[in-house]
């Protein structure tokens, strides 16, 4: 059973539940930053998985493909390729900042 | 061949299409449930202490657009050859597996509906894209780009050769310089230290990008967190590949795989539903119950003898090229009730410390703080370096003593099922409670 209890999402976040701060006048949801990381990974993932799709069907679609047709097949599908990978890692990189602004947060809680 | 002529296999293009209608119909659900994340992330967190993430959906949802118009168009073409194959007497039915040579002229005649059947993309683009990322092209084969992604480029490497192969006059674009994407009516323009030098597609990117020659000068300019963001991008270049490495799964191929087989017991599964059905059929006046038992029946049987059962019946036989099991691309895509794989979470964990001490560097106070709250690194790298083929490190081997006991608070996702899951690297940081 504890396998199963790590699947749970992660609430309330692992730096407690958070909330409306008394003391800072602001507040923040942990729980809330951490499934908002989550879900951005989540997205990185999809988006490199839907490019390895492609990269792998691209040769057999292209098989015996040629002429004018074929280039601009090249040419989107590379657009695209790049455009899927830097999307995934761009939102890598978001969530590598929701975390690092909710352990700045957790950090700066109490004044 | 000969100038002015084309040729393809049509049914391929045409399952081209399919596929990637699946994977734009799984971002988009994907988009979705990162959007609702994000908006109740935005609302219940301040904004001072939170991460600029307006947009992203829209991001996901542009790729997803602008892919489903590349395979809408891919088909297009496969059908255009096929029609006009059909009016030259060629064998074009639907499905038809066959290469086909035709003049430019009649595909663009049968390639009605699109204003500009080349989508303005000029003659000799591609062999000008190849040079610019260094490689050979060659019409007959894959793209080149297929070969270099495959030799382990990164879309860094591929980036830096395409913005300079496309800004005009590229010997002013200097070494380091940030690039920001930023959607423009539906079309993204790519900016270098302010100047447009290309429209890559209609996806957009706020977050800032670095080159990986970016020098320190030009990362001081970049705002604080996005600056930094980054400099963490320039170091993750090659994240994409490495998480599969990680994975202990074949480049490329974890989905594709996992489809591809599943498209086989798809159709093995419905082959037997329907001899099933026929064998209902002889059940006289009692049919339609039989018919439904039988087809039930062959359907899971069909499920689960796969490959068995389509080597026995040769209506089953294996997908052609190219066909997937679209149900499960949407839904690998979508990834609705998947957890985020362990090692890309303690990947970012690690980045996101590291994002979090050198943004409080100047502030001894908050900077202890931040320091006293970050997760286990020894325990993250064990988690980022397991490479899912072997023990996994966090599991005692030398003593029979082991612990069940579950670590305290959120542990973090399994890595793998019929695993233990990893030990908990913020089992020790601090809790903030209101």
């Amino acid at each position: 059973m504890a396998d199963q209890a790590v699947s749970a999402p992660v609430t309330p976040g692992r730096f407690g539940a958070g909330g409306p701060n008394a003391v800072t006048g602001w507040r923040f949801d942990f729980g809330a930053a951490d499934a908002a990381a989550d879900q951005l990974l989540l997205t990185s993932q999809s988006l490199l998985e839907a490019a390895s799709v492609i990269e792998l069907d691209v040769p057999v679609v292209t098989e015996d493909w040629s002429g004018r047709f074929r280039e601009v097949f090249d040419v989107e599908t590379l657009r695209q390729d790049v455009s899927l990978r830097l999307l995934a890692e761009g939102l890598f990189v978001l969530a590598t900042l929701v975390r690092a602004k909710a352990i700045e947060a957790a950090a700066s809680w109490s004044p | 061949m000969t100038s002015g002529e084309s040729s393809c296999r049509p049914a391929r293009l045409e399952r081209f299409h399919a596929t990637v209608g699946a994977l734009s119909d799984g971002l988009g659900v994907r988009a979705g449930l990162l959007d609702d994340a994000l908006v109740a992330y935005r609302s219940s967190c301040d904004p001072g202490h939170r991460a600029p993430t307006e947009d992203s959906d829209e991001m996901v949802r542009a790729v997803a657009a602008a892919l489903r118009d590349l395979g809408q168009w891919t088909g297009a073409v496969g059908g255009a050859f096929r029609r006009a194959g059909q009016a030259a007497g060629l064998p074009g039915w639907f499905g038809f597996d066959g290469e086909m040579t035709l003049a430019d002229a009649r595909i663009e005649d049968a390639l009605g509906g699109w204003s500009d059947p080349y989508r303005g993309v000029a003659q000799g683009a591609a062999s000008q894209l190849a040079g610019d990322l260094g490689v050979d092209y060659d019409p007959d084969g894959p793209p080149a780009w297929v070969e270099l992604l495959g030799d382990g480029a990164t879309v860094t490497d591929v980036l830096g050769p395409l913005l300079e192969g496309a800004a005009m006059g590229s010997a002013d674009l200097p070494p380091g310089v940030t690039v920001t994407l930023r959607a423009e009516s539906g079309v993204v323009a790519v900016l270098a230290d302010g100047a447009v030098v290309t429209r890559l597609s209609q996806a957009e990117l706020s977050a800032r990008l670095m080159l990986p020659t970016a020098t320190a000068p030009r990362l001081a300019t970049a705002a604080t967190w996005v600056g930094r963001a980054g400099a963490a991008l320039a170091f993750l270049a090659g994240a994409g590949e490495q998480w599969y490495a990680d994975a202990g799964l074949p480049p490329r191929q974890r989905v594709a795989r996992a489809v591809t087989r599943g498209g086989t017991v798809s159709i093995a599964s419905v082959g037997a539903g329907w001899v099933g059905v026929q064998l209902g059929a002889a059940c006289g006046p009692a049919a339609p119950v039989c018919s439904t038992v039988f087809g039930v029946a062959g359907a899971v049987a069909g499920g689960m003898a796969g490959d068995a059962v389509v080597t026995a019946f040769p209506f089953m036989r294996p997908p052609p090229p190219g066909e997937h099991d679209l149900d499960a691309i949407t839904g690998a895509i979508a990834a609705d009730e998947v957890e985020v794989n362990a090692r890309v979470a303690a990947q970012a964990d690690l980045q996101a410390s590291d994002l979090a001490v050198l943004a409080t560097a100047d502030d001894p106070l908050l900077s202890d703080r931040v320091m006293s709250i970050l997760p286990d690194d020894d325990v993250l790298e064990r988690i980022v370096g397991y490479d899912d083929t072997s023990a996994p490190p966090w599991v005692s081997t030398g003593t029979t003593t082991t612990s069940t006991t579950a670590p305290p608070g959120p542990a973090p996702a399994a890595v793998s099922a019929g695993r233990p899951p990893p030990p908990d690297p913020w089992a020790g940081s601090g809790q903030a409670e209101p």
